[in-house]
């Protein structure tokens, strides 16, 4: 007689594989032959699983297309099955999954494209922070600012790109079909997070994205001007001030601190 | 609708001292009144116009998160109505350890909520460290019943309270069977001394893909352990029925539900929609259906409530 373990073996098997072990362990009544009634299960086993990563790359679906997703989907959960209790983390090796496994790693576009879209599902339920205001910066006096250090919110994400992703994703947003576009120009960093309870995404320009990665890695204000110098020459302090002024905006810093990187 | 209070750690051992007279604990059902599933689309909705639902029944997974919306709109909704918890992971039934993470998550999504209850599903999720992500049936065995009894003992002392389990929809059967599945849900619910969430769409369901009667299975349940029960739609495929709650709830489950209350006396109830989720205002004629039918069931009942 089955056990309960060699049993639910020889359903996972059917359901993921296509295994016809389970079919032993069928009883058959009235109605739908015992193949029909696993197939019940292996379908919605691949229909559900597809669906999430539909919900959470909507737009990579939609400029791949229904098929060539579906056929993306299959390939997917085979080599990434679904090891968290909750759906909401299947998706997150698709965008590696992109990048190493051909035919898709031939088109970086979907890869990068799909690494946008999972920032922007990071972003959603991410830690909550309280970010400063510009009252804060009134309070830190003027000897200090060489040595001022930032933390940043911790839904804060930058996405390095060669596509113009996030023009893709709107025009994806917009319209059912789209010309897959041509490289940038220049390689581009794309920062996501969220303000309050709304998730954000803009294209930094490379002086920006410098400037913030810096500080994200616990360097100090004087640093920043520093690096800033080879686009702005001797406005960088001012350009540097501009920066700081925009990511407490953004609502992006959380804390100032000293020497030490506050925490 | 006020609050109500969870129990104690309730074993046998410790419901012996805690129950003032020798009943039976599960003489004690709440009715926490008519709820609905609560899902992100109505979120603004709920905060914004304050509807008259009396409790909201949530995804426990979905709420597993850091911070966000998800977390925002629990806490605010909480605080104007009552939260039964519903899980989908835990996989009681299935043969992978209990996950300790999973379990944890859970206890401290409860500490936060407060909840009515806390339920899942009789059946199994997943295997070999693999989440499948769908309610699979178990074999309606001695085997299962032990190892299902034992698993549930131990989610309850993890979560120091009894935990509800719902009757999953089926489309096959085992040839391992050895009862039919309301004798399986009793055997295990009183040994393990847990509560039951009477899914009656599931019961329609599977009586259709089984060939039983529903009647059946209502004389076959333990009715003081039914606690909360659930109200859905299918989708009707000829030959077999599929449980996609995406559809108001139809006539022959309305039916099966004036029946069950009939039997069963007040049980806090819901409806719940996974899918093509409408506007909540139809939700809520919807509730106010399973209001109306709830009321003519105890004036039609024998009095036994």
């Amino acid at each position: 007689m089955a056990t309960l373990e060699q049993l639910q073996r020889d359903f996972w098997a059917a359901v993921t594989q296509g295994d016809s072990a389970l079919r032993d362990h069928v009883t058959t009544t009235p109605g739908p032959d015992p193949e029909d009634r696993i197939a019940i299960y292996a379908n919605a086993y691949t229909a559900r699983l597809t669906q999430a990563l539909t919900t959470d790359y909507k737009r990579l679906a939609a400029l791949m297309g229904d098929h060539l997703f579906a056929d993306l989907a299959r390939a997917y959960m085979a080599r990434h099955p679904s090891t968290h209790p909750s759906l909401r983390y299947f998706g997150r090796s698709l965008p590696g999954f992109l990048e190493r496994t051909r035919p898709w790693a031939d088109e970086p576009t979907l890869a990068e494209l799909a690494r946008f879209e999972w920032a922007l599902v990071e972003a959603f339920d991410a830690p909550d922070a309280d970010p400063v205001t510009v009252d804060a910066m009134a309070d830190v006096p003027a000897s200090d600012w060489p040595g001022l250090t930032l933390r940043f919110h911790p839904t804060m994400q930058i996405v390095a790109v060669t596509y113009p992703v996030v023009a893709l994703w709107r025009a994806l947003d917009e319209h059912d079909t789209v010309e897959k576009p041509d490289p940038l120009d220049h390689p581009a960093r794309v920062l996501v997070w969220r303000h309050g309870l709304t998730t954000r995404f803009r294209t930094m320009d490379t002086d920006e994205a410098v400037g913030l990665s810096a500080m994200t890695e616990g360097a100090p204000f004087a640093e920043l001007c520093e690096a800033l110098t080879e686009w702005h020459g001797p406005q960088a302090a001012a350009r540097a001030a501009i920066l700081l002024k925009t990511w407490i905006g953004d609502g992006l810093i959380t804390a100032v601190g000293g020497r030490e990187p506050p925490c | 609708m006020g609050r109500l209070t969870n129990g104690p750690a309730m074993n046998r051992q410790v419901s012996v001292h805690m129950a003032p007279p020798a009943t039976n604990r599960a003489a004690e059902r709440p009715f926490a009144g008519f709820g609905l599933g609560l899902r992100p689309d109505h979120f603004r909705t709920i905060v914004d116009t304050r509807p008259a639902v009396d409790w909201f029944e949530i995804i426990s997974e979905n709420f597993m998160v850091a911070g966000g919306k998800p977390l925002y709109y629990l806490d605010r909704i909480r605080e104007e109505y009552p939260i039964a918890m519903h899980g989908v992971s835990l996989s009681i039934g299935g043969s992978d350890p209990l996950d300790a993470g999973y379990l944890g998550a859970l206890k401290a999504l409860a500490d936060r909520v407060e909840p009515l209850w806390i339920s899942d599903h009789l059946c199994w999720t997943g295997h070999g460290g693999q989440h499948l992500h769908d309610l699979y049936p178990l074999p309606y065995t001695e085997e299962a019943i032990a190892h299902v009894v034992e698993r549930v003992q131990r989610v309850q002392d993890t979560l120091g309270q009894r935990i509800l389990l719902e009757n999953v929809s089926s489309y096959l059967s085992y040839r391992v069977d050895a009862m039919p599945e309301w004798e399986f849900l009793r055997a295990v619910v009183e040994r393990a001394d847990c509560l039951v969430l009477l899914d009656i769409n599931n019961i329609h369901v599977s009586a259709i893909n089984h060939g039983f009667a529903p009647g059946d299975y209502l004389d076959g349940i333990p009715p003081k352990r039914v606690w909360q029960i659930h109200l859905a739609g299918h989708t009707d495929y000829g030959d077999y029925v599929i449980d996609t709650h995406d559809q108001p709830v139809p006539a022959p489950v309305w039916d099966l539900y004036e029946s069950t209350i009939q039997r069963l006396g007040p049980v806090s109830t819901m409806i719940e929609r996974d899918d093509n989720i409408p506007p909540l205002d139809s939700l809520l004629e919807e509730l106010d259906t399973a209001r109306t039918i709830a009321a003519r069931a105890l004036e039609t009942a024998n009095g036994d409530t």
